[in-house]
């Protein structure tokens, strides 16, 4: 293979000199659980000082398993010109079996030839002369491939990433599933605000409803004071305690008690001042003046 | 440097960016939904506190109910003064109870109290109140 310069990534498909195929016909079904017995199908089939990670694909008549050494296929590819920075998938020319049903010429002695299923090497001179070579087909790649792993200097796994990506996906459409289901809390109370301005449709504009809030507000604070403060006067009226006079106006309030002596009019004080109102003795008697602002 | 050496981080950054997307699009609607619904009940508390205070101070029987005050006491201690909307009322002679009675009837109409006046008089009271509504 002659050396490459790249401008982008490639795929790459391998010939089977970098890889070792076996086929078994195992009781399996899914290719997880034929992954896991790969390594011991191989035993003493390869290189000891290897580090061997296995592909595995169901054919017509079982499982093809493939052991290969990524490392010395990275460090093959990298010696001429395709650091693994530029390798996208590795494929293995095994996978392509179906759509090698002519000879593809690698080079000038070698041709990828399909025998019986299984994609091996041959020299050209133990073909046919006639034979008609096939143009390789790069825009098929198949469908599963193998990432070179740590290529690029990156920091997490292909399953990594995935289980990362997937939790945070969930996360995220979680969050915009909740996102949309806000705006119809509210809904009852702008039905109800409808409902109440339909009744009254005087307050349907802000302005009027602003102008009838300040009249109706400042009227029902001032007529509560008026009778709160009527109320704790008539609280005041116990035994030794007589009301003489009271007036209230919307500005003031005056009332004049009578007490029947000293002790009395002191507690009469004190319930007043408990109340905020101003008291005065009045000269002479022990009548008491309690009075206030509204 | 090609990107694709780290399509692993791109991935994870794509789901990292749906993650602080989706939590953002959650957080404005929430903060933004939260707000909105604070506005609508404070304006449905206000309408409400609204049409209460005009059913209180508007009602249209109150002058109705204003002539109960009359018939509180004997018909021979009032001076009763009524206009459409404004009432003078001047009761005398009146025992403490039915001072009592007069005050609390007073107070618990949906009137304005422009003026309430109260003199006691040896043992009998006399009570003027000026009110409208």
């Amino acid at each position: 293979m002659a050396p490459q310069r790249l401008e982008g990534a490639v795929n790459v498909m391998l010939t089977p000199q970098f890889y070792t195929l076996k086929r078994e016909s195992l009781p399996v079904k899914y290719t997880y659980q034929a992954k896991k017995i790969a390594p011991s199908l191989f035993d003493g089939l390869l290189d000891e000082d290897g580090e061997y990670a296995y592909y595995v694909q169901k054919s017509d008549d079982g499982w093809e398993f493939i052991a290969y050494d990524l490392d010395k296929i990275k460090q093959f590819l990298h010696q001429k010109g395709i650091p693994a920075e530029k390798i996208g998938k590795l494929f293995f020319a095994q996978q392509a079996a179906e759509q090698i049903d002519a000879p593809v010429s690698l080079g000038e002695s070698q041709a990828l030839v399909n025998l019986n299923g299984t994609v091996t090497i041959v020299p050209k001179s133990a073909l046919d002369q006639t034979v008609q070579f096939a143009k390789p087909d790069v825009s098929w790649t198949p469908k599963r491939g193998i990432a070179a792993g740590g290529s690029g200097g990156s920091l997490l796994t292909a399953r990594q990433a995935y289980a990362l990506a997937g939790v945070l996906v969930l996360f995220g459409l979680m969050w915009i599933a909740e996102g949309t289901r806000y705006g119809g809390d509210v809904k009852r109370e702008q039905g109800e605000i409808a409902r109440l301005l339909e009744a009254y449709p005087a307050l349907q504009s802000s302005y009027t409803r602003k102008s009838v809030a300040e009249k109706y507000q400042k009227l029902d604070r001032q007529e509560r004071r008026k009778r709160d403060v009527i109320k704790a006067l008539s609280k005041m009226i116990f035994k030794g305690v007589t009301l003489t006079s009271l007036k209230i106006d919307d500005k003031r309030f005056g009332a004049t008690f009578s007490t029947a002596d000293k002790s009395v009019a002191q507690k009469l004080k004190l319930l007043a001042k408990k109340e905020k109102f101003n008291t005065a003795d009045i000269k002479g008697s022990s009548d008491i003046r309690i009075e206030g602002q509204l | 440097m090609s990107l694709k050496g780290y399509q692993n981080e791109l991935i994870v950054a794509a789901a990292l960016l749906l993650f602080a997307g989706g939590w953002l699009y959650k957080y404005q609607k929430q903060t933004g939904e939260i707000e909105h619904a604070r506005e609508v009940r404070q304006e449905l508390a206000e309408v409400k506190q609204l049409i209460a205070l005009k059913k209180i101070w508007g009602e249209p029987k109150t002058a109705k109910k204003v002539d109960m005050l009359q018939k509180s006491v004997a018909p021979g201690k009032v001076t009763w003064q009524k206009s459409a909307k404004k009432l003078h009322a001047v009761f005398a002679g009146l025992s403490a109870r039915e001072v009592n009675t007069v005050v609390t009837k007073i107070l618990n109409l949906p009137v304005q109290i422009k003026q309430l006046e109260i003199n006691k008089n040896g043992n009998a009271y006399h009570v003027e109140c000026t009110c409208k509504w």
